[in-house]
């Protein structure tokens, strides 16, 4: 197995660096990375979210000096890491005779320096997309023939990449040849899909809505899934009156494009009543024209105070132990199963899905 | 203190109508005028509230839950007091570092004067280390795993004597927040600024907030220099430096005043015309402040209050768009704004729950958490650096918990009165007004600001009411060429 190396190590990827040894048998993770003054550094990742430990921690980049792997996968998801940056540390690597893998968006730039570098230390840095597929299928005439599963949230958290995985792997080692789209960058030997590049593109809604459905119609072409997971590019709802979060504008288009059978969600700690829960059942029912079949409650807490004054989402992490306790106080309120996948409530979703899909 | 049986409500007249708000459902409710009539005497006169002989109207809006005479709250205690510590130990929104103490203004109500203002602390020649400074920004650096955007502020004393300290502090704050929004901001009295320290202001985005407190009359009677010179001419010609030097950059200025209610409003609002050159869109105009004063009383002359009541009106007429924007006055914009921002209470307020806490504090030291040149912690530069009570921590050994979660919930100790206060959703007492410069907060010292935040709460609903009787969908052109079309 080739050993690889991450960097810059964020919440998100959490999720993906958890159950890496499960969604793939090629590669392995050595290293995880933060830049050198990172309150992460000697830290257990799982720190980033507050949540259940994942063994490894974090090191600080200096270190890929003396890091033994293959490749530096390199993600290119914030927006605040200069590329003059990200080119010092490539630096660094190729000279330490690592390969790099550059994940970024079709449509950010990428510095000349950059560039130049790619092209001294041929085939040691290598630029890679997300795993899109552009065709037009006039598929607004085929319709698709497989269920669709959309995962997502009521906020922009790592919690929903942990369920939209955790779904992956139970569905997976059930036989169920499930595909999925994700809005993650990092996507070293996992065939996961990503329509991020549609998203911002220049043009219309409609234009945006048709690729969609031309894209997921290829992959059903081309894969032949028994299922597809959808991870929703925003969240699902409005947080108030005032607080759009976005609106759940990105996640309303792809459901016009691929209307999902099934959805899953993810709640953050305090907003999960049973009460709560029956109520955004009943809301995304109608906007997506699909139940809200099962629910992980997350252990974050939104900043309310914050939201009121700042008009946006921020949250912070809650004991992890919390989450346990909230959900034995709600879930024999609920009809849907309210659960915590960070300990075995997985099962309890898949079972609402399988149910429902069955129907 | 006798707490009479009376309901928890407040009663608002305006030109068309009558209402009251009601403080345990947290809603506005039309009457009628006898009802109105009611409650006045009952409110106002002290007669007596007899729940089974209420005119009609307000016996069946007692019936249908109104009008309660009893709290339903069982406890005082802040929602955010179960996560306190998780919200302190990872979602610091920022830092204010005091750099120094030291300061070439004496400005004659400065709250750190020797003559006024006792329980705080008098100027000094300490500043902060490199050291201190390199901890405070580790500091929120470990505090702020949860957020994205972090700010870093400077504060005085006059910050920009220790300018060679700030530039150490920014270029070690850029290292330690790679892949964070980092934003700086500085409040100045602008005295020292040059060539240079604009460029660098300018080059780091800095939010550069300067000191003056109107037209050069007005600015020079408080604020001096320490030989007792006035600081106006210094002051603006800096201002007219960094217009000419960076002109987009200038009109991202924003001007903190401080206003003696004693002079004419119209003294400070000129400042406007002084400033014509350069496109300020904010200015910070806040009352001389004598929280930490016993001795001194605010005098509020009949020309200062009526026109800056007046002014308030311009910016209400603006905002309905029955005048231009440019016509209003930009001191009383942004307490316009806030009043507007705050109308969400209205439809988001909940009614009293069982375990409940006042709007007043803020969660201390969450999102402008301050440091002193020791590294002592603050909720806000606002408060005392000589109050133990106010003191939340230090940047080597984290925050105190329990003194936090004293502050956060203060209203603990005026705990019954607060429950059956029909501006509960209203209040604006921060923990700040409980301290008494001693170790333990003081209720005393908490209820006699009530008054104060009780007449806040009522021009709030007041203007809410206001505002919702006037019909603000279409201006006057629209419907009159509505009228055409249909005519």
């Amino acid at each position: 197995m080739k050993k690889i190396d991450i960097f810059p190590f964020n919440s998100f990827l959490l999720p993906y660096i958890r159950h890496y040894n499960e969604l793939q048998n090629e590669y392995i993770i050595e290293n995880v990375y933060v830049h050198d003054k990172n309150p992460m550094v000697d830290k257990d990742l799982s720190y980033s979210c507050n949540g259940k430990r994942v063994g490894i921690n974090a090191k600080s980049i200096s270190d890929i000096c003396k890091s033994s792997s293959d490749i530096l996968v390199v993600i290119n998801d914030n927006k605040y890491i200069e590329q003059d940056y990200m080119y010092k540390i490539f630096k660094k690597a190729i000279e330490n005779d690592i390969k790099v893998l550059f994940y970024i968006n079709k449509n950010d730039g990428i510095d000349d320096r950059i560039w130049e570098l790619r092209k001294k230390y041929n085939g040691k840095l290598d630029i890679v997309y997300p795993k899109y597929l552009p065709n037009r299928l006039l598929s607004d005439k085929i319709s698709l023939q497989t269920p669709v599963i959309l995962v997502g949230g009521l906020i922009d958290e790592p919690d929903i990449t942990e369920l939209l995985l955790r779904l992956y792997i139970k569905f997976t080692e059930m036989n169920i040849n499930t595909v999925v789209i994700t809005k993650s960058l990092f996507n070293l030997n996992m065939n996961f899909y990503n329509i991020n590049e549609i998203f911002e593109r220049n043009n219309t809604e409609n234009d945006k809505i048709i690729s969609i459905k031309d894209f997921v119609k290829k992959i059903e072409i081309i894969e032949q899934p028994d299922l597809i997971l959808i991870e929703a590019p925003d969240p699902f709802i409005e947080y108030n009156e005032w607080i759009g979060n976005g609106y759940g504008i990105k996640t309303y288009m792809l459901s016009k494009a691929v209307s999902p059978d099934s959805i899953a969600g993810v709640m953050p700690l305090e907003l999960s009543t049973a009460k709560f829960v029956e109520t955004v059942h009943n809301y995304l029912s109608r906007k997506y024209d699909a139940p809200l079949n099962g629910t992980h409650i997350s252990n974050t807490i939104i900043d309310s105070l914050d939201a009121y004054e700042s008009g946006k989402i921020t949250y912070t992490h809650a004991e992890i132990n919390l989450v346990n306790e909230y959900i034995e106080m709600e879930k024999s309120q609920s009809t849907i199963p309210i659960s915590n996948v960070f300990d075995d409530g997985i099962q309890t979703i898949i079972e609402a899905i399988v149910n429902q899909l069955t129907e | 203190m006798i707490i009479l049986n009376t309901p928890i409500v407040e009663i608002f007249k305006t030109i068309n109508s009558h209402y009251i708000y009601d403080g345990v459902r947290c809603e506005i409710v039309e009457i009628n005028k006898s009802s109105y009539d009611y409650l006045f005497n009952v409110l106002r006169n002290g007669e007596k509230f007899d729940e089974l002989k209420l005119p009609n109207e307000l016996y069946k809006l007692h019936e249908a839950g109104y009008l309660q005479t009893s709290s339903p709250i069982k406890t005082i205690e802040h929602p955010y007091t179960k996560f306190l510590p998780t919200f302190l130990n990872r979602k610091i929104k920022s830092i204010t570092l005091q750099v120094t103490q030291k300061c070439n203004f004496r400005c004659k109500y400065c709250i750190y004067s020797e003559e006024i203002n006792k329980s705080q602390r008098s100027h000094s020649n300490n500043s902060m280390s490199l050291d201190t400074a390199m901890k405070s920004i580790d500091f929120l650096s470990n505090h702020s795993i949860d957020l994205k955007e972090v700010g870093i502020g400077f504060y005085g004393g006059e910050p920009l004597l220790e300018f060679e300290l700030i530039k150490k502090i920014v270029a070690y704050a850029k290292e330690v927040f790679i892949g964070k929004q980092l934003l700086f901001s500085m409040t100045t009295n602008g005295s020292l600024l040059n060539k240079e320290i604009i460029k660098f202001l300018k080059e780091n985005d800095f939010n550069l907030m300067i000191s003056l407190d109107g037209p050069k009359d007005v600015n020079d009677k408080n604020r001096v220099f320490s030989n007792g010179s006035g600081t106006f001419d210094s002051v603006i010609n800096n201002i007219k430096l960094i217009a000419e030097l960076y002109p987009t950059y200038a009109n991202e200025l924003s001007i903190s005043m401080v206003m003696d209610p004693s002079n004419d409003f119209d003294c400070f609002n000129s400042i406007q015309f002084d400033l014509k050159d350069i496109d300020i869109n904010y200015i910070n105009a806040a009352i001389v402040d004598f929280d930490y004063d016993d001795e001194s009383m605010l005098y509020y002359s009949d020309d200062f209050t009526w026109k800056i009541q007046y002014h308030e009106f311009l910016g209400f007429m603006s905002y309905w768009g029955r005048i231009e924007d440019k016509e209003t006055s930009l001191l009383t914009k942004p307490s316009l704004d806030s009043n507007i921002n705050n109308f969400k209470k209205f439809k988001t307020a909940s009614p009293l729950l069982s375990q409940d806490s006042p709007s007043g504090p803020c969660v201390p030291g969450l999102t402008r958490l301050f440091a002193d040149y020791k590294g002592n912690l603050f909720p806000c530069e606002r408060v005392s650096e000589s109050s133990e009570s106010m003191k939340i921590g230090d940047i080597n050994n984290g925050f105190d918990i329990t003194r936090a979660n004293r502050l956060l919930n203060v209203s603990k100790l005026s705990e019954e009165i607060c429950k059956k206060c029909w501006a509960f959703r209203f209040c604006n007492q921060c923990a700040k007004k409980a301290d008494d410069g001693s170790k333990i907060l003081s209720a005393n010292k908490r209820i006699e600001h009530c008054l104060v935040s009780k007449i806040s709460a009522y021009h709030e609903v007041e203007n809410y009411i206001i505002m919702n009787e006037v019909h603000t969908f279409y201006p006057e052109q629209v419907r009159n060429s509505k009228q055409e079309v249909f005519e």
